[in-house]
């Protein structure tokens, strides 16, 4: 292995994990996605009912797990509605079908305002964010928002990790057979270009990729 | 959050299954008359949309409404996503959302 390139967190990121493909494995073990590892942070694509689910059943609001994972990050899907524009900032409710959230995004340089000010109520839009609670509900912080949903191409990232296209496809479809990954349709599935939305936790490969997070192929039509 | 308003994803083959409660579902628009528009799902059945404007032929349009009966939708709301959609995706999340993973949506 690579000792060398990872530093000790990463190291004992690999160290028996059941991460290993010639490991059956259960699952991921919950405790190996602590967020010690800095790493380790993932950007969870969401329904807002799955939100609502962990809220509810969560003792510790601020620290939820879906899936074994440590919420942090979350990218949605969903309708704008009651868009309302302030100075320092721009509130809306961010409606998926499964729910309604309230979103917040600043205003914090010009490009701001200029993204925010494209966005009506009634568009579809899939943002990134980050959930907190305040007040006791859920709200989402909005980093970015975008209108158009592109995907990462798979063949692109085929080409960054120096392995060809079909050993990519198959190593996802391994991981997810062996329960170290989970592939979810995301709402964005129907729209426009049809991507699914994989969550690359670890890969540990006989290729030796390092470690991706939020990794997203799409597929091309 | 809100939960308590939250719309079915349905194709023909769900519909039934929702009537009297809110569904969104995608149809390629094949008639429309500005009162009443018939278009196919993205599992090629036929459906009726009631309360759509006037949408080019062949345009998909999601809408979001109480399903009335087997094949008709009273629109709330309504998304028009042009000429290019993937039906096979969206027929899918369908499925999907309608079987092993409902809980993530209703």
């Amino acid at each position: 292995m690579h000792s060398s390139e990872f530093d000790d967190d990463d190291a004992a990121a690999f160290a028996g994990g059941g991460f290993m493909p010639s490991q059956a494995t259960q699952g991921p073990d919950s405790s190996f996605y602590s967020s010690k590892n800095r790493d380790a942070q993932v950007l969870l694509p969401l329904t807002i009912k799955q939100i609502s689910d962990a809220f509810q059943s969560s003792d510790d609001k601020s620290n939820m797990i879906i899936d074994g994972v440590d919420v942090t990050n979350v990218t949605l899907v969903g309708r704008v509605c009651n868009k309302a524009g302030r100075i320092t900032d721009v509130a809306f409710v961010l409606d998926d079908g499964t729910g309604r959230i309230e979103c917040n995004k600043w205003l914090q340089e010009a490009v701001d305002s200029i993204e925010m000010e494209g966005i009506s109520d009634g568009m579809y839009v899939r943002l990134h964010g980050h959930l907190k609670g305040f007040q006791g509900k859920m709200t989402v912080n909005v980093f970015s928002l975008r209108t158009r949903d592109e995907g990462v191409p798979r063949e692109l990232i085929a080409r960054q990790l120096g392995i060809p296209l079909d050993k990519l496809m198959l190593a996802i479809k391994n991981l997810i057979e062996e329960g170290a990954i989970y592939e979810a349709i995301g709402l964005g599935n129907s729209y426009r270009l049809g991507w699914v939305h994989v969550r690359v936790f670890y890969s540990v490969s006989q290729w030796e990729a390092r470690p991706k997070i939020g990794v997203r192929p799409s597929y091309s039509d | 959050m809100d939960m308590s308003n939250p719309a079915a994803f349905v194709n023909g083959e769900l519909l039934p299954n929702y009537i009297g409660k809110r569904v969104r579902a995608v149809v390629q628009v094949l008639q429309s008359d500005g009162a009443v528009t018939i278009g196919k799902s993205t599992d090629d059945r036929q459906l009726t949309v009631r309360g759509l404007p006037q949408v080019p032929p062949m345009n998909y349009v999601e809408v979001t409404g109480i399903a009335e009966n087997n094949q008709l939708i009273n629109a709330e709301i309504w998304t028009d996503f042009g000429k290019k959609f993937d039906i096979n995706s969206n027929n899918m999340l369908c499925r999907l959302a309608n079987g092993e993973f409902k809980s993530l949506f209703l």
